[in-house]
């Protein structure tokens, strides 16, 4: 296995269950990947990473149960707040209200959306009869076409950031469809209540991959970045930087765009690595803002923003039940990435600080902790929450994503048909090609 | 609220205010009325045919079939009739709210209190007419 995060470890997970041998490579010196729940300064707990899961991720709640880790719900009560064009409104729910208008459109947009990507196969979006032409659009050339109001135009750009992260610019419209497809809608992947941002884990989001991991004692290696991977009729074998190690398969659970670095002998059939050419990961900075009590909710807020203006476009209400003190989630998602990682830490958290404040007052000028992660420079990850494919990648060489090339098979939450992109996603993606590899084990001749 | 009292509607075992079924089904029949009058609705719902069961879960009775088809509303009618497409259970006076465009219908408590079951595209579109009754678009 290579990676040890939730797909890997699920995958090893399932593997071992079935009896198989396995030996899980890592190159962080932690598991998790994508999830990194860390306890600072003296009992914050800072989810760096993934931290939410929501109804219909059932891998991922089972496996919450299974491992006996505690969840809370997110904090929802309230209104949440839309900062447009200078002018703060409260809402409930997922969709801003404030203009009717700009709401009827934001509505209009969710059915179109949600009534085509009904349409497709998750498995297989290349085969929808428009794939080519949906494949060769992008969602920004599908926003700027809609007669939709300027307002519900860039609330579209957000919400693209938000659940790619990416331009909608950078995506097709394809792959957005796709992804909301996989997801089982809009409406589960926007909002907290009976979505996907619903449901929060007590110690932290990480404890799903420390509990997958704990089991395998030494067979799990970290600190083990692996640069290369042999195949011979015989079986494969993996160069890592603690050494090499023989197997009769291999599962690479990581992103494609890191699974392009690794050099592979024989190479990579062409397809298959002309997809990990065209994949990227999505832009995000995650900072956090630490308050001597979550002041907004006196004021009726529920701490869930959107905006268009400054960097940080998006909060959530971030505070511990355990803990007194409030806390704020914010995402700088997409372009804004990349403007905010040219700044030095110090301009950044005066930005982020000041785009709090623009939302929740004065108070928010003044937290007590502050911390952030960029994903742009993890190296292990080189971007967060998910890969994805350019414009035109899915229609010339989607099915090239799962296919094994000889005894390398690939897993992740990119390759995943349920919750692409997702915690969910990963599990179901490291069970998928843990029983693709046990059904080809047993067609070979012993 | 919209002035309308829970009729004979009395409380459930939790204390809270119910509404008759008699007043439920008088606002599911005017909410059918501002949805087919809702020019938004009809152009985003225009081909949308589905048989809807709209169920009260504090008021014995309160039980409704509500058929649409090609985005337009027919009589609500009582009881449940047919195999539903979608069924959509909430207490009485959640279901209300909506129904009198009072409540939005997106709202976290919403989301919370009333439960649909059915297609992804069908949930959007029923929450979709709610929302447009709710706007007045």
């Amino acid at each position: 296995m290579v990676g040890a995060g939730l797909a890997g470890l699920a995958a090893a997970r399932a593997l071992t269950a079935a009896g198989a041998e396995v030996l899980v490579l890592e190159a962080r010196d932690r598991v998790g990947g994508r999830t990194h729940s860390v306890v600072e300064d003296g009992g914050r707990l800072i989810e760096y990473g993934g931290q939410w899961v929501g109804p219909t991720q059932d891998r991922a709640l089972g496996l919450i149960v299974e491992l006996g880790l505690e969840t809370f719900e997110q904090y929802a009560d309230g209104d949440n707040l839309q900062l447009s064009e200078g002018a703060l409104a409260r809402y409930g729910g997922a969709i801003p209200t404030g203009d009717a208008l700009m709401a009827a459109d934001l509505v209009d947009a969710m059915v179109e959306m949600t009534t085509h990507a009904m349409e497709l196969d998750p498995a297989a979006p290349w085969e929808h009869p428009l794939a080519g032409a949906l494949d060769a659009m992008t969602l920004e050339s599908w926003i700027s076409a809609q007669p939709y109001c300027e307002g519900a135009k860039e609330w579209i750009r957000l919400l693209s950031r938000s659940l790619f992260p990416a331009e909608p610019g950078e995506i097709s419209v394809l792959h957005a469809l796709f992804y909301l497809r996989s997801g089982g809608g809009p409406e589960r992947m926007v909002g907290i209540v009976n979505s996907a941002q619903q449901t929060r884990i007590t110690g932290g989001a990480q404890g799903i991959a420390l509990g997958l991991a704990r089991p395998l004692g030494d067979r799990l290696r970290l600190g083990c970045p692996v640069h290369r991977i042999d195949q011979t009729a015989a079986g494969v074998t993996v160069h890592h930087e603690g050494g090499v190690v023989t197997a009769g398969r291999v599962i690479v659970a990581i992103p494609p765009a890191l699974a392009g670095r690794i050099r592979y002998s024989p190479a990579l059939p062409g397809p298959r690595d002309q997809l990990t050419q065209r994949s990227f990961m999505g832009a995000v900075i995650k900072v956090h803002a630490w308050y001597s009590r979550p002041f907004w909710r006196e004021s009726g807020l529920s701490g869930h923003a959107t905006c268009d203006q400054g960097l940080v476009r998006l909060t959530f209400d971030q505070t511990h039940p355990a803990g007194a003190e409030g806390a704020l989630v914010g995402f700088i998602d997409g372009g804004h990435a990349f403007a905010a990682s040219k700044m030095t830490p110090r301009e950044r958290r005066a930005a982020v600080v000041d785009d709090l404040a623009s939302l929740f007052g004065d108070q928010a000028r003044h937290p007590v902790g502050y911390y952030e992660r960029s994903w742009l420079d993890e190296e292990w990850s080189r971007g967060c929450y998910t890969g994805m494919p350019t414009p035109g990648t899915w229609t010339a060489l989607g099915p090239a994503l799962r296919e094994p090339a000889g005894l390398v098979h690939w897993a992740g939450t990119e390759t995943a048909v349920i919750w692409n992109g997702y915690m969910d996603g990963a599990i179901r993606s490291g069970e998928d090609a843990a029983a693709a590899v046990l059904a080809a084990l047993r067609k070979e001749p012993r | 609220m919209n002035g309308q009292g829970p009729g004979s509607g009395g409380r459930d075992g939790g204390g809270r205010e119910s509404v008759g079924a008699d007043e439920l089904e008088q606002a599911l029949r005017e909410y059918v009325e501002k949805a087919n009058a809702s020019p938004r609705a009809r152009k985003t719902l225009g081909t949308w045919t589905c048989r809807i069961h709209v169920e009260a879960t504090d008021v014995p009775g309160a039980r409704f079939t509500h058929v649409i088809e090609q985005g337009s509303s027919h009589p609500v009618s009582r009881g449940l009739a047919g195999v539903p497409d979608l069924i959509v259970r909430g207490h009485s006076m959640d279901l209300a709210e909506i129904f009198w465009g009072d409540a939005n219908p997106a709202s976290n408590y919403m989301q919370g209190a009333i439960t649909t079951r059915g297609r992804a595209e069908d949930v959007m579109r029923l929450d979709a007419m709610a929302m447009f009754v709710f706007l007045g678009q």
